[in-house]
């Protein structure tokens, strides 16, 4: 059943009996008209349908104009490029540009000959054009489709294009604030939150895109969309023909993401934009709705009131039509199977962007705490029951409804159902999903604009720090040079003292520490260092063991060094050698930097994150050919004196990689000494984070533990 | 950071003037007069339950005296304030409680108003559309909120924007007596400077039915919907007032005019503007097809070469802005990393001289055909377009059957017609060649 009741409708559009013949010469202006009787609203039918190889179609049929469109579209896990960021803003380009059988220049021209159009990207393609012409679209998304060239040469030309493209967004406001709200919601080893910059455009290789195709575009992935002037039969008669032999595949790959977490306080995150006369403003934070989730409804309803609509949302009455801020202030909340976000959004002169926050916060608050008013409410629901409505007109609604149920596994009924529920909607739900979804106190609030304005938003933020960025989502670190007669020396002695004393340190023999690390899925690792400082009888053992057997095993003495992870042990030799006898065999590695050949540069002071730091900087015998053995810089905290945390440039698989290694929580167990509780290491998407239990100093050391044999 | 090249469909459709999309296969109408001169015209289309009810005021920033620019483009602002029976802030309340949408825009050569809204509120559009015409509420409080906005507009889409300045850079270069000159936005310190008297004087002046036309496409009953039209336009009086409209002709330049614009964006950007006939002439439609050769695919000249084979431009393409009075051809590149604007000029140059020396071939003149058979096809698929268009061909050509038949003009345009106009009408002397170039903001 495809026609609507009229009785859903008529709750929400009073009706009233009407005679409009003949008496029009005494009008009545002083009131708005009333409406007519409700329309009845159909949607629309779509017909799914699958091939034998697992293609699903789904068919509009519509003839209102002598065109159709085919729109094949897949459905995979978000992907994470990585050091290859980029790669997936490039592949429909590159697709599209040239098969076996037609270099780009064929291609462009047997389209465009047809009056046609065939786009690419990395979920699917789209191709349409004259009902006419249909045989020929579809023969040329075919050829596209399996017999793509991906050629060196338009490689090239696209690295070049994508390249000046980065170069012209790092001067666009808009495109700098999407990414630096995607990165700060969802984190940089997150697909959403990864950012392609000038780098990772130039790691991009031929074979990455070969892979990909060769990887993802398979037919049980699929729906082919079919929209217009075809019936449903013919569409699958020709469906079959063109796309019957694709092969389907069984290794596609799959990845469960980790939901990244809100901040703990409001951040503002400020990216600065020379000459901006405006503060593109968006204050953001993720949430979870799942499409077809019992609030999703409620939430839109919720939206629409606070930042939706065309004029009425409450941002835009207060924003622009009460105070004048800003052309247009509006909110979004996007609902996505996998992770979402809140949006709230407006560009404002620059001397009022702190007034402008200040009225975002009221009014996104004011959701939570206050019952919407019952006229705005009303509004609201009428408002979106004309706008699904008007939706129809387009034929490419009763498609993506269609696609929806089938990709998202919503009851068949959602659409016909959903003036229904959205009338079911009261004030207390949109009260409820506000209190639920929002959180005006762990927000992004992002401006890109004008640096005169950073001071006024210091307010805004809970650590009191406004974070700044650049264009491409990474923090600028603002480095000073260090006080007057500060040298590397005193920040390193700085550290020693406030954990124990030089002296103290100097005088142990050895020390000893258990404890355990937690690798997900409920396991744990249990952890042991040993350490022997003693002359001739130098040596350290980090090992990892589960259940009592040894899973990692690293050893190092003055004579050599070996790793083992569950089989036969490997040598350690040259850089890394060098790099971990330095820092193993010494308590006081550090200071004895210069002895062991090994360069110290104090390079500053940072401030990152409302924190501060003495930087300093050790490397040591790298060639242009090699990675330095020594790369790390260390970052003392400016108050504690402490070491905070290290970062490290070490020789990975894939070339360089930068590791990260965090000191937190350091105690003095009772010795005299401070030792950090809990040390986490992060190397790209993988975290190893280590909790100690107890630490012994001067034990009892059996020499055998640092056998090389 | 995401590949949202700044070019084609985004940056460029939203600011220049689209010439093709109009005239779908067949589009019925009725037309008629009002004894106050208001005309008007119905499509009936019960394919969906809504109507779009829009109202087309011949008037644009073209109308404004030098020192009042953004008269008209303030005055669409002013419009949405209310009347003498509807309060400040209800136009829009109205419109959404009955489900529906609006807004507006303003060009160089008209005002256009539009609602689209359930079918059982037509009678709601033409209240509020009535209102505005009839007595619209021009407050000091209305006046002074919308000053502010429009700068912020003007602030969003010129000042902070990439590449912001430059149609109003362009269409300065390229004009000196005509009102062309200046843009739809105007200039912040004239709107600052006009009073209340200034813009009731531009209401009684241009917000007349004489000067206005009433278009009206959707699911409607043809006679009741006349009945509504003339229960609530007939009694609305006739204009008093002479409408102005420029009289100047742009004299044709002998030699060319080249400048740099400094700016923020890092990319170059070269744009190259050539003199055109005005819409609707028969040189027009030529020019027109011209650009398609020129830029209409990814097979066109300027990508095609530009483009693609050199590698000079992240874009590379030229359209008719076509205008009531005669407009330009704007010619645009966004310059590569590493390249020389002139060696993109050079390349554009050279595309631009061999459409002189070169008939296209006939394969290429099938395929303009079959690409603006497609885009005629599949133009006129809302309501609110047929209304707009039907709108468009009335008020500038007095005839809203060219939605029909329009495409009889580019389809008749040959090969030769092609070259001649080429020769003619890209003349370098003519031209106005303007480099937007990158620098840093100077210390303070």
């Amino acid at each position: 059943m495809k026609i609507f009741h009229n009785i859903t409708l008529a709750i929400l559009f009073a009706t009233a009996s009407l005679s409009h013949t003949g008496v029009y010469s005494q009008v009545d202006r002083s009131q708005a008209p009333e409406p007519g009787p409700a329309p009845l609203i159909e949607l629309g039918e779509s017909k799914l349908l699958t091939l034998d190889n697992g293609l699903k179609l789904i068919v509009v049929e519509n003839h209102k104009q002598p065109t159709i469109s085919w729109t094949l579209s897949f459905e995979y896990a978000p992907i994470f490029e990585g050091n290859k960021a980029g790669m997936l803003d490039l592949f429909g380009e590159m697709m599209r540009s040239g098969t076996k059988n037609k270099s780009k220049a064929e291609l462009d021209e047997a389209i465009d000959f047809l009056g046609a159009s065939i786009s690419v990207s990395p979920k699917g393609i789209r191709g349409s054009g004259l009902t006419k012409h249909t045989n020929e679209v579809l023969h040329l998304m075919s050829e596209i489709l399996f017999e793509p060239s991906f050629t060196e040469n338009e490689l090239e030309r696209l690295r070049t294009q994508a390249l000046s493209g980065l170069v012209a967004a790092e001067s666009s406001p808009s495109e700098i604030s999407d990414v630096l709200t995607r990165s700060l919601n969802y984190g940089d080893v997150h697909p959403y939150g990864e950012v392609t910059t000038p780098e990772s455009i130039n790691t991009l290789a031929r074979a990455d895109f070969v892979a990909f195709h060769k990887t993802y575009f398979h037919p049980n992935i699929a729906t082919l969309v079919v929209v217009g002037d075809i019936d449903a039969n013919t569409a699958y008669g020709k469906a079959n023909s063109f796309f019957g032999e694709w092969k389907r595949s069984d290794n596609i790959p799959y990845k469960r993401w980790e939901l990244p977490s809100r901040p703990k306080g409001n951040r503002v995150c400020l990216s600065p934009m020379e000459g901006a006369v405006q503060s593109v403003l968006k204050l953001t934070h993720t949430v979870t709705i799942p499409p077809g989730s019992k609030d999703a409804i409620a939430v839109s309803v919720m939206n629409s009131i606070l930042g939706g609509g065309a004029f009425s949302g409450r941002l835009m009455q207060n924003l622009r039509e009460d105070k004048a801020f800003t052309y247009g202030a509006r909110s979004n909340i996007s609902i996505d199977p996998l992770l979402g976000a809140f949006t709230a959004y407006a560009d404002v002169r620059n001397e009022v962007t702190d007034s402008a926050i200040v009225e975002f916060l009221y009014e996104i608050r004011r959701m939570k705490t206050e019952p919407v008013d019952s006229a705005s409410f009303a509004v609201t629901k009428n408002y979106m029951t004309g706008s699904f409505a008007r939706s129809l007109e387009n034929p490419n609604t009763a498609a993506r409804f269609a696609l929806n149920i089938q990709r998202y596994n919503l009851p068949a009924d959602y659409y016909l159902t959903y003036l229904e529920k959205l009338n079911a909607v009261t004030i207390e739900d949109v009260q409820r999903v506000a209190k639920n979804h929002l959180h005006p106190d762990q927000l992004h609030i992002t401006c890109v604009g004008n640096i005169s304005v950073a001071e006024s938003l210091t307010k805004f933020a809970t650590n009191g720090t406004v974070e700044l960025f650049d264009a491409y989502g990474k923090p600028i670190i603002e480095r000073t040079s260090a006080e007057d007669g500060v040298t590397s020396e005193m920040v390193i002695k700085g550290h020693y003292e406030a954990i124990g004393g030089v002296k103290s340190i100097s005088k142990l023999s050895g020390v000893l520490r258990t404890g355990s690390m937690e690798m997900g899925g409920g396991m744990t690792l249990s952890f042991t260092h040993t350490a022997s400082y003693k002359k001739n009888k130098r040596g350290a053992r980090t090992s990892f063991a589960m259940s009592g057997q040894d899973v990692i095993v690293n050893v190092v003495t003055d004579n050599g060094g070996y790793s083992s992870q569950m089989g036969p042990r490997i040598a350690t030799t040259d850089n890394e050698l060098l790099s971990a006898q330095w820092e193993e065999l010494d308590p006081l590695f550090l200071l004895h930097a210069g002895e062991n050949g090994i360069n110290s540069e104090l390079l500053g002071v940072e401030e990152m994150n409302g924190n501060k730091y003495h930087v300093i900087q050790f490397t040591c015998c790298g060639t242009e050919e090699s990675t330095e053995a020594v790369n790390m810089t260390c970052y003392f905290d400016f108050n504690s004196k402490m070491l905070s945390f290290t970062k490290s440039i070490t020789a990975g698989e894939d070339g360089p990689m930068s590791v990260t290694t965090k000191f937190n929580n350091y105690i003095d167990l009772g010795e005299g000494f401070k030792f950090p509780m809990e040390v986490v290491t992060v190397a790209g998407t993988q975290t190893m984070a280590v909790r100690i239990g107890s630490i012994s100093v001067n034990p009892e050391i059996d020499q055998a533990l640092f056998n090389l044999d | 950071m995401d590949m949202k090249y700044l070019l084609s469909s985004a940056l460029v459709w939203s600011i220049l003037l689209n010439a093709y999309g109009q005239s779908a296969t067949n589009i019925d109408f009725t037309e008629f007069d009002l004894k106050n001169g208001l005309h008007v015209i119905l499509h009936e289309d019960h394919s969906t339950p809504i109507v779009a009810v829009t109202v087309m005021y011949h008037v644009g920033s073209k109308n404004e005296t030098p020192s009042r620019t953004g008269m008209a483009h303030f005055f669409e602002h002013l419009l949405f304030e209310g009347s003498e029976n509807i309060a400040r802030g209800e136009f829009d309340h109205y419109v959404e409680n009955a489900g529906g949408v609006l807004n507006a825009n303003t060009s160089q050569d008209r005002t256009f108003y539009y609602e689209l809204l359930p079918s059982n509120q037509l009678e709601l559009g033409l209240w509020l559309e009535s209102e505005r015409m009839l007595h619209a509420k021009i407050q000091q409080i209305g006046i002074d909120t919308q000053n502010e906005v429009v700068k912020e507009e003007k602030r969003q889409r010129v000042d902070n924007a990439p590449y912001g300045n430059m149609i109003a850079e362009t269409m300065d270069a390229c004009y000196d007596v005509h009102p062309y000159q200046w843009t739809p936005i105007g200039s912040m310190e004239h709107l600052d400077a006009s009073t209340h008297a200034d813009f009731m004087d531009f209401y009684d002046t241009f917000y007349v039915p004489n000067n206005a036309t009433l278009s009206i496409a959707g699911d409607m009953d043809l006679e009741s919907a006349k009945q509504l039209v003339k229960k609530y336009f007939q009694d609305i009086p006739k204009g008093t007032k002479a409408i102005p409209r420029p009289t100047e002709v742009e004299p044709k330049r002998t030699e060319e005019r080249r400048s740099i614009v400094y700016g923020k964006d890092r990319l170059p950007v070269v744009i190259q503007a050539y003199p055109i006939p005005a819409q609707g002439t028969p040189d027009y439609y030529a020019v027109d097809m011209l650009n398609q050769v020129l830029s209409g695919g990814a097979s066109s000249r300027l990508n095609k070469s530009v483009v693609d084979e050199k590698q000079l431009a992240l874009y590379c393409g030229a359209f008719s802005f076509g205008l009531e009075d005669p407009g330009v051809t704007f010619a645009f590149a966004m310059v590569n990393m590493g390249i020389e604007p002139s060696e993109v000029e050079a390349a554009m140059n050279e595309e631009f001289e061999k459409m002189k020396t070169q008939r296209i071939t006939d394969r290429e003149l099938q395929k303009l055909k079959n690409q603006i058979e497609t885009q005629f096809v599949s133009g006129n698929s809302t309501m609110a377009g047929i209304a707009e268009e039907l709108a468009n061909y009335h008020t500038y050509f007095g005839d809203a059957n060219l939605i029909n038949t329009e495409i009889d003009r580019y389809l008749a345009i040959t090969p030769d017609d092609i070259q001649r106009v080429a020769k003619k009408y890209y003349d370098e002397n003519t031209r106005a060649t303007l480099y937007f170039l990158y620098q840093e903001e100077e210390e303070k």
